[in-house]
């Protein structure tokens, strides 16, 4: 292992990280700082010498979240730009991609490799930050031209980075209720004001609340406006009348 | 690992009921695992309760709520609790519910929030008689609430919860996609298969807006001139305002 100390004491290490991980899915916390922990975790446990990490947002765009250094934030980004890298693999996959011999890959990531090595990358292991079945991102551990990371790391790797997961899945379930929350209620006082606005045109221009949809939605479009625009001036006095045809 | 069991069970009964929309079969199951024969998914807005779906007399009482502008689902909605009225005869917390309540045969009422974070809607239970939920009955409420906070986030956790469309939930973001007015469209969708249009009492904002003019006042006085008109008559709400939209009542002043 990379760095080692005596087990017990690395043992005491891995447990209070997770501790510490696991405590931030209690409080409120930031997403960011969630993963900057992370990554600079798997290195202090000597897991990595440099780690990245890329996330998908509520829009599934990929975005680089956290990283050891600035030479890995491009390598990340690159990664991002060229549509090519393990961590890119690793995130479509769903599962961990492991490259002992980088140089050796040229072929699989023929814009990645060469930046990588570039920068001192020897190994790569990039594992997926998930929860069952959908993947949210993905971590890569970089290491320099030492021995790879064997299967032991691996396991505690994927372990530190499912706990991540399990915080990241918490604030994007909270922040999709509340953004639904916010466009609901928009949508259904929006629909009161257009129902009103009917009656107020109805009862103005003597004609079916039918009719008086048609017109508000034509008068809409026409000024280009939101439909639930021109019915709140409706109501609220600011618009009189709506033309019956163009 | 219990409530995990029991969340399961609880859609599990929602799946087997036989109904199209994903909020009716909630409601019936609902209304089943709770002994409580009315139950009610709602949109709170500002003036009115909006029914989704409801079982028979849940639609009753989310009407004489709505009638009355006040009642459980609005202080559940507002303050984001839920909200018990064990014995509505003898609950003077709404004015004028005592007594309407008592006129629909309906003795008490339990208003759980539905929605996180601002929460958006509420699932109401109404029961004949007065008398408590019990506390199995209170959890699966929660429970309940929980899943149709969920089916409005767009997010089904089993198959056949949506009347058997394969089980895919609608991704997250299609959903929202359609919630955007901006659309400039008037319907909006729930969840697969439910929109806004199921909600059946819009036809009182119509009436709010022809009294708006016929009486000169702004639309939220109009509500209230329409709602004491149904209470001094003693007549169903949504049935004055049918009056007044199919222009057989008026509010004009004048001979």
């Amino acid at each position: 292992m990379v760095g080692t100390t005596d087990p017990t004491r690395r043992e005491r290490d891995l447990v209070a990280s997770f501790v510490e991980l696991a405590d931030t899915l209690v409080e409120d916390f930031d997403i960011v700082d969630l993963l900057h922990q992370l990554s600079e975790r798997v290195v202090e446990l000597g897991l990595a010498r440099e780690a990245g990490i890329l996330l998908a947002g509520d829009d599934g765009i990929l975005r680089v979240m956290a990283a050891s250094t600035e030479p890995i934030h491009l390598l990340e980004v690159l990664q991002l730009q060229n549509r090519e890298g393990p961590c890119l693999d690793c995130f479509r996959g769903g599962r961990p991609v492991r490259v002992d011999d980088l140089a050796a890959q040229s072929d699989r990531w023929p814009t990645f490799v060469p930046a990588a090595l570039h920068v001192g990358v020897g190994s790569v292991l990039a594992v997926p930050l998930r929860l069952r079945s959908e993947t949210l991102g993905a971590m890569g551990l970089f290491r320099g031209d030492g021995p790879p990371i064997d299967d032991e790391e691996i396991a505690v790797a994927q372990a530190l980075a499912d706990v991540a997961s399990i915080g990241l899945l918490q604030h994007r379930g909270k922040s999709t209720a509340e953004r639904t929350s916010e466009q609901l209620r928009y949508a259904l006082e929006s629909r009161v004001s257009i129902e009103q606005a009917k009656g107020v045109l109805a009862e103005r221009m003597d004609i079916e609340v039918d009719v008086a949809f048609e017109l508000l939605r034509g008068h809409a479009r026409r000024t280009n406006q939101r439909l639930s625009d021109v019915a709140r001036d409706v109501v609220d006095g600011i618009v009189d009348s709506v033309a019956r045809e163009p | 690992m219990t409530s995990d069991g029991r969340h399961l069970r609880i859609l599990e009964a929602i799946a087997a009921e036989p109904f199209p929309s994903p909020f009716a079969r909630l409601c019936a199951a609902a209304a089943t695992r709770t002994a409580s024969p009315g139950a009610s998914v709602a949109l709170v807005s500002r003036l009115d309760v909006h029914t989704v779906a409801a079982t028979e007399l849940g639609a009753t009482g989310d009407r004489v709520q709505g009638a009355l502008g006040v009642g459980p689902t609005f202080t559940c909605e507002r303050s984001g609790a839920v909200v018990s009225a064990v014995d509505l005869a003898h609950d003077d917390r709404w004015l004028g519910l005592a007594v309407a309540a008592r006129t629909a045969g309906i003795g008490a009422a339990f208003a759980f929030p539905v929605g996180s974070g601002d929460g958006f809607g509420t699932l109401t239970l109404y029961r004949r008689a007065a008398g408590d939920l019990a506390s199995d009955e209170r959890h699966e409420a929660d429970l309940f609430a929980r899943v149709a906070g969920d089916l409005l986030a767009g997010v089904t956790a089993t198959t056949g919860l949506t009347g058997g469309e394969g089980g895919a939930p609608a991704g997250a973001g299609e959903d929202l996609g359609a919630l955007d007015p901006a659309a400039g469209e008037e319907d909006v969708a729930l969840a697969p298969g439910v929109s806004l249009d199921e909600v059946d009492t819009w036809v009182v904002h119509q009436a709010s807006g022809m009294v708006s003019v016929q009486a000169d006042l702004g639309v939220d006085h109009a509500l209230a001139l329409l709602r004491a008109r149904a209470y001094a008559t003693d007549r169903p709400l949504v049935e004055v305002a049918e009056d007044v939209v199919a222009r057989r009542t008026s509010f004009a002043a004048g001979p």
